[in-house]
């Protein structure tokens, strides 16, 4: 009867219930027809955003991961480190090239000896000749004396112009070679030294820039994983914003159940005020939520606007070479430089050591020439020996008259001795060259693998180079998106205050709407002024209420892991799942 | 191959939210608006799995299980409600239409991803 004089005094004044109501549900359709587009930008922007923020993160934790194993691989410092393997591996070069000198100065000296040995070999001749021409002499004054050694005679003035050409032989290659290899001593040794006065001096130099270099390696590598935990914050809040756009369909949900039961209720006055109230505590539920998801997309956004600003000044470090003393390109540079001039060094040491082994191989081609001089000594010794023992014999023979030839023979039985001496002691000295060329000629090249070792590392130091450049470009555009899909999102946010607004002009005009009509009832739902909390608890389902209660006071724990879900496990234990 | 799985909303923004988050996860998406879309694109596409809203026009979930649990392709695969809806009445609902879980909007990422590995690894 109340409800009934209420719509008649209502009606009084000129105005239809179920226009007004028709109005309410008209503003709530436009309200939705025109946040829909809205809403569908802001969910393409979050899209967006959660996109990036994975890929992001992918790319910088990838970046990262490569960067590690490239560090590895590119070892500058340390015991094992490019600096000390490669200035160790040089000057163990130079070193073993210092030894082989020193064993060239010694086959030098042997050389020598066996000059002074060949000269010693013309006294021999000397004599020889002198022997012959005595023996000649001798038969010339006696008949039998002329029988037994005209032949004799004739023999050691042979054996004498060979021992002698034999002697001019040795005495001209050993000079030769001693020439020849004093001079390439001279040479090695001033390579030597200047090579090693090089490797002195560009040891710390390139002691230094790996030191540099690897600091610099170091810290963008560091800088590199906080840009990855970063990255990991980042999708954290973007699963956020995510989360709470859902809320935001479900309140486009809600509007469209209020439209229709606002459009219900103009078509069914009877149950209209039980319908008003119900719809009244859904806009209040609505607008609380819309506050919610407002609110809780702001501090995602804000999140990741805070995030987003510590990645791009990372990024600004790592381009701007803030790690190293100057551009990014420089330490590499230099480093590169270093180890190239390194090379150089490493090329002539190898050089100088090719340069000795020719020496080495030119001694052993003197040694040999002579050994084949000596051997031919050694039979003329033999024949000499023979020949003494024999004239000895025969000059007993000869009783007085042979006894000047006697002392002679028995003078070139000795001589034989000493030229005997002379050959072994000439063995000797050739034994000796033979050995020290084996060690000098057989000695290991660490040249190669020393030049091997540094193409690996300068390899390794250009792909630090790019991986760590790739790194940064990829951060730094994917950073810039990131910044500006952030401000068009956060802008867009604003069509949810414009919603809010419209919300409470309908919750005021359903409220008017209300009291006017059935003031008893609104009495009875609260009192005269609205209360929602009341009104929520009177009028909305349970489930209804447990969505808004979980919206507004449930903050989830988000994940930390790019892409969302990735080792997640799904469980009863989480209240919003069930399994049948 | 990666696995595909139907996700039928009315929601455009809600969509475009869960095949993110699955095509994110590796999974192939299709989408189908309600029910009748929904059935329309099972008789074409045999999928691994199907996650449906609950309250949609044309055809509801409740109904879409029914009729796709009818099919023979879709007899055993895995049928995930997703919705506003917490009831338990209605939950039984869906229980007794053939749903093999219940999500409760809104979700996690990573809950949506996880659910879907349950069922499909």
């Amino acid at each position: 009867m109340k409800i009934y004089a209420g719509f008649l005094r209502w009606a009084a004044r000129g105005r239809s219930f179920e226009a007004e109501a028709a109005k309410l549900a008209d503003s709530t359709a436009a309200l939705i027809r025109e946040t829909e587009p809205d809403f569908l930008r802001l969910a393409d922007d979050l899209k967006a955003l959660y996109a990036g923020a994975a890929e992001l993160g992918r790319t910088t934790a990838a970046q990262a991961s490569s960067m590690r194993t490239t560090l590895g691989e590119c070892n500058l410092t340390g015991p094992m480190g490019v600096a000390s393997v490669l200035l160790d591996k040089l000057h163990g070069g130079l070193a073993e090239t210092g030894r082989e000198l020193n064993s060239l100065v010694e086959v030098c000296s042997a050389i020598r000896q066996l000059l002074h040995l060949g000269r010693q070999i013309r006294p021999i001749a000397v004599f020889l000749r002198t022997a012959g021409y005595s023996f000649r002499v001798e038969s010339a004054r006696l008949e039998a004396t002329r029988q037994t050694f005209g032949a004799f005679s004739e023999e050691l003035g042979t054996l004498a112009g060979r021992i002698g050409e034999l002697g001019d032989e040795i005495e001209s290659r050993a000079e030769s070679a001693h020439t020849e290899l004093a001079h390439l001593v001279q040479a090695i040794t001033a390579d030597l030294n200047q090579l090693r006065e090089i490797a002195g001096r560009t040891g710390p130099i390139v002691r230094d820039t790996c030191e540099d270099t690897q600091q610099m390696l170091d810290s963008s590598l560091s800088a590199l994983e906080q840009s990855e935990a970063r990255t990991v914050a980042i999708s954290r809040h973007a699963g956020e914003a995510i989360y709470h756009m859902q809320f935001g369909d479900i309140v486009r949900q809600k509007l469209e159940h209020i439209g229709a039961s606002l459009t219900e209720s103009a078509a069914s006055p009877d149950r209209a005020d039980q319908i008003l109230a119900v719809q009244h505590a859904q806009i209040e539920m609505v607008m609380g939520e819309i506050r919610s998801v407002r609110d809780g997309l702001s501090q995602a956004f804000a999140g990741l606007k805070i995030e987003g600003g510590h990645l791009a000044e990372t990024v600004h470090y790592l381009q701007s070479g803030a790690a190293g003393p100057s551009s990014l390109s420089s330490p590499f540079e230099n480093l590169k430089k270093h180890l190239l001039h390194l090379e150089e060094v490493t090329s002539r040491g190898a050089g100088l050591r090719e340069q000795s082994q020719r020496s080495w191989r030119r001694a052993m081609e003197a040694s040999g020439e002579v050994c084949r001089s000596m051997d031919q000594v050694r039979e003329i010794n033999f024949r000499m020996h023979l020949q003494s023992l024999n004239a000895i014999i025969k000059t007993e023979w000869l009783g007085e008259e042979g006894r000047t030839l006697r002392v002679l023979s028995t003078h070139m039985h000795t001589m034989f001795r000493e030229s005997n001496a002379l050959v072994a002691d000439t063995a000797a000295v050739l034994a000796a060259i033979g050995r020290l060329a084996d060690n000098g000629i057989s000695g290991e090249d660490g040249a190669a693998s020393l030049k091997s070792r540094l193409a690996g590392d300068l390899d390794a130091v250009d792909r630090a180079q790019q991986e760590l450049q790739r790194t940064i470009d990829a951060a730094a555009a994917l950073s810039r998106r990131q910044a500006d899909r952030l401000e068009q999102a956060h802008k867009s946010l604003e069509f949810l205050a414009v919603a809010s607004t419209r919300l409470e002009t309908l919750s005021l005009g359903i409220a008017g709407l209300r009291k006017e009509i059935f003031p008893l009832k609104t009495r009875h739902a609260g009192a005269a002024v609205f209360d929602s909390g009341a009104a929520i608890e009177l009028y909305t389902m349970a489930s209804e209420r447990d969505v808004h209660h979980r919206l507004l006071n449930q903050k989830p724990e988000f994940a930390q892991t790019v892409p969302a879900g990735a080792g997640a496990e799904a469980s009863s234990e989480d209240d919003n799942i069930e399994f049948f | 191959m990666s696995k595909s799985i139907l996700t039928v909303d009315d929601s455009a923004s809600m969509r475009e939210m869960i095949s993110f988050t699955l095509r994110n996860a590796g999974y192939h998406v299709i989408e189908a608006v309600d029910g009748v879309d929904a059935m329309a694109k099972l008789a074409q596409t045999p999928v691994h799995m199907l996650i449906t809203d609950l309250n949609m026009p044309r055809l509801d979930g409740l109904g879409l299980i029914r009729q796709a649990r009818a099919l023979p392709s879709c007899k055993f695969i895995p049928i995930v409600m997703l919705t506003t809806e917490s009831q338990d009445e209605k939950k039984q609902a869906g229980r007794a239409a053939g749903a093999s879980g219940w999500i409760v909007k809104p979700f996690r990422g990573e809950q949506l991803v996880a659910v879907a590995r349950k069922f499909l690894n």
